[in-house]
């Protein structure tokens, strides 16, 4: 296996999960896929999430707008357009969404035994975000009638397993 | 018999899936008290009369995992009926999670799953109203 073949697998495999996350999380389903890069446009909403074990990164997303009410209305299950809940902040809709995607992703790239520790998911500032600290490993974009988004996992390639038998 | 249910989550946005899950599952529901770490889940324990805990593991101040240990040292809650509602996929951590006793719903969750396993965990499936889930 090449490392662009490494790179096509682990677009797929984000691609994968963030369709079975917003499936089944907020009933949304993606009408086009593909593997566009998130810093490459501008975002309404940028969020992201660390993780540590044994490979560390970051997960980050970018969303539109349009597309962020009906993610908070879809998982919660209210009306189109009806309050949310007391206390309930649509940003925790996507971090929310971000923190599922991490959990179901890790497992597939490292196995079931590895242990990752998952930080909160924050909220990016679009002026001050970055791309971070790591190398890219997987881009996955989504469109749907409700909006857009965009996700990137960085992280440390050469701790990765199925990198490191490729020799990455 | 209505039960007293904890909700520990940081998302709101997941207690509120968690709540609105729990009122429509047919099941007899007393006070349902939120918090949004283990802290503060182990203040509200201390405060209020708790039947059932549903616990996230990746949460600041205190997470999941140290909060059901403390549950399990302490006497008044040792036998409290824990689930834990994650995205953890981890082999390794859930078999940890187990051993205190604890069920485990993996997030992406359906209601069908938390109702069953709460029916599980509380041994109250007779209580289940007949009323099919409504989502």
């Amino acid at each position: 296996m090449t490392s662009r073949q490494a790179n096509l697998i682990f677009n797929k495999l984000l691609l994968q999960t963030v369709d079975k996350a917003l499936s089944e999380l907020a009933f949304m389903i993606p009408g086009e896929v593909g593997t566009e890069k998130l810093y490459s446009q501008n975002w309404d909403h940028l969020c992201k999430v660390d993780f540590s074990g044994p490979f560390s990164g970051e997960l980050h997303v970018g969303i539109t707008n349009s597309m962020l009410m009906p993610l908070a209305e879809n998982m919660i299950g209210v009306e189109p357009g009806a309050e949310l809940p007391e206390g309930v902040c649509e940003l925790d809709a996507l971090k929310e969404l971000l923190n599922v995607i991490c959990g179901n992703l890790l497992p597939e790239i490292e196995g079931q035994e590895a242990v990752f520790d998952i930080s909160a998911p924050e909220v990016l500032q679009k002026e001050g975000a970055v791309k971070s600290q790591f190398s890219e490993l997987g881009n996955a974009s989504v469109s749907l009638d409700e909006g857009k988004a965009c996700f990137v996992i960085f992280a440390e390639l050469d701790k990765i397993t199925p990198m490191k038998k490729i020799g990455v | 018999m209505a039960l007293n249910i904890l909700v520990v989550d940081d998302s709101s946005v997941t207690r509120a899936m968690i709540i609105k899950t729990l009122k429509m599952s047919g099941l007899s529901l007393g006070e349902i008290v939120q918090a949004a770490n283990g802290q503060e889940g182990l203040e509200k324990l201390d405060q209020n009369w708790i039947d059932l805990a549903l616990v996230d593991i990746n949460m600041p101040v205190m997470n999941g995992e140290v909060m059901i240990e403390r549950i399990r040292e302490n006497p008044e809650w040792d036998s409290l009926p824990v689930i834990v509602v994650s995205t953890e996929g981890s082999k390794t951590r859930i078999e940890r999670l187990l051993k205190h006793g604890v069920k485990f719903v993996h997030k992406p969750f359906s209601p069908e799953i938390v109702r069953e396993v709460i029916a599980e965990i509380t041994g109250i499936e007779n209580d289940f109203q007949t009323s099919e889930l409504d989502f």
